[in-house]
């Protein structure tokens, strides 16, 4: 391979910063192991690194790098990799962990010295194949036998010496969640890559099916050697399955644990979100009482407090819904979901591997559309990926939750259940069901092929750990605050400044802000969006709101402070939006949120996904027609039906 | 200094902040690809390492 081939390689795995990186560690392990088996608990206890887990397969779908000091002062290069259940690999993330171990793509990531291969203690039968498979490699192996708590709570009694010397690997308990075994682990890991003389040469080759029953035999005849008491199925996981995935039952479950999670977005945030609020409203006075009238207090007041103060009111809420998943995810109800969400998926033709995407989508379109590199049709990839950015993601929970909270009424529906909780459910459900529709619609026409089956593992349930729960949503707060204070607080400035520059000539009689550049650009682009009964302030909004969804929030609340000459930043974006726009552009809004693609980022990464233009812009253009007819409609037919 | 020379100053340096933002997420990568299918290794190497993902 010349040195052009070797870097376009490199720039298509992101894997320069990786070959600067391979040249500092002097050694290299790899993690890999079964989906689900906690491989990713276990880098993050040997790293103390917070990449993201679940309690359910394909969360990992690249490999992760980080770095580890042993007690002897040794630093090794740790790297974790996606799940797989064999090395013959069909999707692109099982590709990943096959080119790293095999060392097909030694240019791209270093080939490992070491293969820590992570085993669920209590699949023991399925787990060991791919061990003996790693085996075939030649390179040192350690097996870490993670959840070996579970495993013995179950009444697993195995000999590890036993084990041991029948795989012929060292052998170590560890419960990763704990960091329990680490150290010994990291030991044995030391003394292994200290008997390393020269490297070892492999020859991967595709593994036929006579070695595959072979394989299954070997680890018939090693468990019975090494099992003293085997563990007792768990009844309960069984007993709560016939329930949680029963198809009627199930189903209101599923129904009753969404609407829950909106119900309690709105009403246990009310309160952070008053205190956020008042807040900003006093920085905002004493600003006001400090620097003397002029552009500079405008551009803080309306500007910057405005704009960022807006969205940042919302962290309760982002804070909230993020709880919810992580806790959905740890516990191992999500797998669950997509089990009975699997016969209406089935139906469009998405495939049953589309659900994790799909659900991760819920959280961001980014990783949700790296998700599908578990799915191994390119069609049904594609399909997932253009689909994915209809689900709602966090970003649009600002939108929603503003125009909600000013224009539907916070009156009880029924118990508990409240109007503004049932909207936002609603508008949750909106998204689905159109993603559910444009697949149906791109599987007839586009994507045309059979219907995929599902095969996916349902993990036991566990009660969450909350160190994974806490350490997730303090990244999520943390990233929602960062971009508050990066994007938006940038997007606001700029919005100031169109929104205040040029100055109204002399003698003006209309508002000022209609002279900016902003009002110019606005009354330009207004005739466009004038059918979906959007005004030119919203139209000059959604433009920056491409950046990032809730930058929306932000640019509102920037353009009616500064229009607003009598109050300023002073008044809450909710009360203005109440007074000027009419029940049909809030929910006009509302539907265009749902449907359109307004985000730089999601275009981006399934550019980079596909390796093509073509579908980017397919997904730009589709969704915003989508979201322009939808809007449409629901402006015409509530300014209709006011009208009647 | 008046208000508005200040106020143009923050405008400027956030315009900056905001291209230069842009080049790093959304240009740097696709320009690096374009370096390589050229052939030229350094200056794709150099854009390359201005990506960031942030």
């Amino acid at each position: 391979m010349n040195e052009v081939e070797t870097l376009q390689h490199l720039s298509l795995q992101e894997g320069l910063s990786r070959t600067q990186s391979k040249a500092v560690a002097q050694k290299t392990v790899a993690l890999a192991g079964n989906p689900n088996c906690g491989k990713t608990a276990l880098f993050n206890a040997i790293t103390g690194g917070k990449a993201k887990v679940g309690n359910y397969p394909g969360v990992t779908v690249e490999s992760k790098e980080g770095r580890v000091r042993t007690a002897t002062g040794a630093e090794l290069r740790v790297v974790d990799l996606p799940g797989t259940y064999s090395l013959d690999a069909k999707t692109p993330d099982e590709m990943i962990t096959r080119d790293v171990l095999c060392g097909l793509d030694e240019k791209i990531e270093a080939s490992p010295d070491l293969v820590i291969a992570v085993a669920d203690a209590t699949q023991l039968e399925r787990n060991l194949g791919l061990v003996l498979e790693l085996q075939k490699l030649g390179r040192p192996i350690v097996l870490a036998l993670n959840m070996m708590d579970i495993a013995q709570q179950r009444g697993l009694d195995l000999d590890l010496s036993v084990l041991s010397r029948e795989l012929g690997v060292s052998v170590v308990p560890t419960v990763a969640t704990r960091r329990q075994g680490v150290v010994t682990l990291l030991s044995e890991v030391e003394k292994k890559l200290g008997e390393l003389d020269g490297r070892t040469l492999i020859s991967w080759t595709p593994t036929t099916q006579e070695e595959i029953r072979n394989r299954f035999f070997e680890v018939d005849r090693i468990l019975k050697l090494s099992i003293r008491k085997n563990s007792v199925p768990t009844l309960w996981t069984d007993r709560v399955d016939r329930v949680v995935l029963h198809p009627l039952w199930g189903s209101l479950i599923l129904l009753c644990v969404f609407g829950l999670m909106f119900q309690t977005i709105f009403n246990w945030a009310e309160i952070p979100k008053g205190w956020i609020e008042s807040q900003i409203q006093v920085l905002s006075e004493g600003i006001g009482q400090l620097i003397p009238d002029g552009p500079l207090k405008s551009l803080l007041v309306d500007g910057v407090i405005s704009g960022v103060g807006s969205v940042i009111v919302f962290l309760p809420q982002i804070s909230l819904l993020y709880l919810f998943i992580l806790f959905l995810e740890d516990c191992g109800y999500m797998p669950r979901a997509a089990f009975l969400m699997d016969k209406w998926m089935g139906k469009v033709g998405l495939h049953g591997r589309a659900f994790i995407p799909l659900l991760s989508s819920f959280a961001c379109a980014v990783p949700g559309i790296m998700a599908t590199r578990t799915i191994e049709n390119r069609r049904d990839r594609l399909t997932t990926i253009l689909v994915s950015p209809l689900m709602t993601c966090s970003a649009r929970l600002p939108v929603y939750s503003m125009l909600i909270a000013a224009f539907i009424p916070n009156q009880i529906v029924f118990g508990p259940i409240r109007m503004q909780g049932l909207v936002m459910f609603g508008l949750y459900f909106a998204g689905v069901l159109a993603a559910l529709l444009v697949a149906m619609l791109l599987r007839a026409t586009f994507f045309r092929g059979p219907k995929p089956t599902l095969l996916m593992e349902l993990p036991t349930y566990k009660w969450p750990d909350s160190k994974n729960i806490v350490l997730g949503l303090l990244e999520r707060a943390r990233l929602f605050i960062t971009r508050a204070g990066t994007v938006i607080l940038s997007v606001s400035i700029l919005l100031w400044f169109l929104s205040s520059y040029p100055k109204p000539p002399e003698g003006a009689l209309d508002p000022a802000i209609s002279y900016s550049f902003a009002g110019k650009i606005g009354q330009t682009l207004e005739p466009f969006v004038k059918p979906i009964g959007f005004n030119w302030k919203i139209a000059v909004a959604l433009i920056p709101s491409f950046a990032a969804r809730e930058v929306m929030i932000g640019s509102l609340a920037t353009v009616y402070a500064v229009g607003d000459q009598k109050s300023g930043g002073l008044e809450l974006l909710g009360h203005r939006l109440a007074r000027d726009w009419s029940l049909a552009t809030a929910l006009s809004l509302l539907v265009w949120y749902v449907l359109a693609c307004q985000c730089l980022s999601t275009l981006a990464v399934t550019r980079r996904e596909t390796n093509s233009w073509t579908w980017p812009v397919v997904m730009l253009v589709y969704m915003t027609t989508l979201a322009y007819l939808g809007s449409f409609v629901t402006y015409q037919l509530v300014s209709y039906l006011g009208r009647a | 200094m008046s208000q508005d020379w200040i106020v143009f100053g923050i405008v400027g340096l956030n315009l900056v902040w905001i291209l230069v933002r842009f080049y790093r997420t959304q240009i740097s990568e696709p320009l690096s690809r374009w370096f390589l299918s050229r052939g030229r290794v350094k200056w794709a190497m150099r854009v390359r390492g201005h990506h960031c993902k942030c």
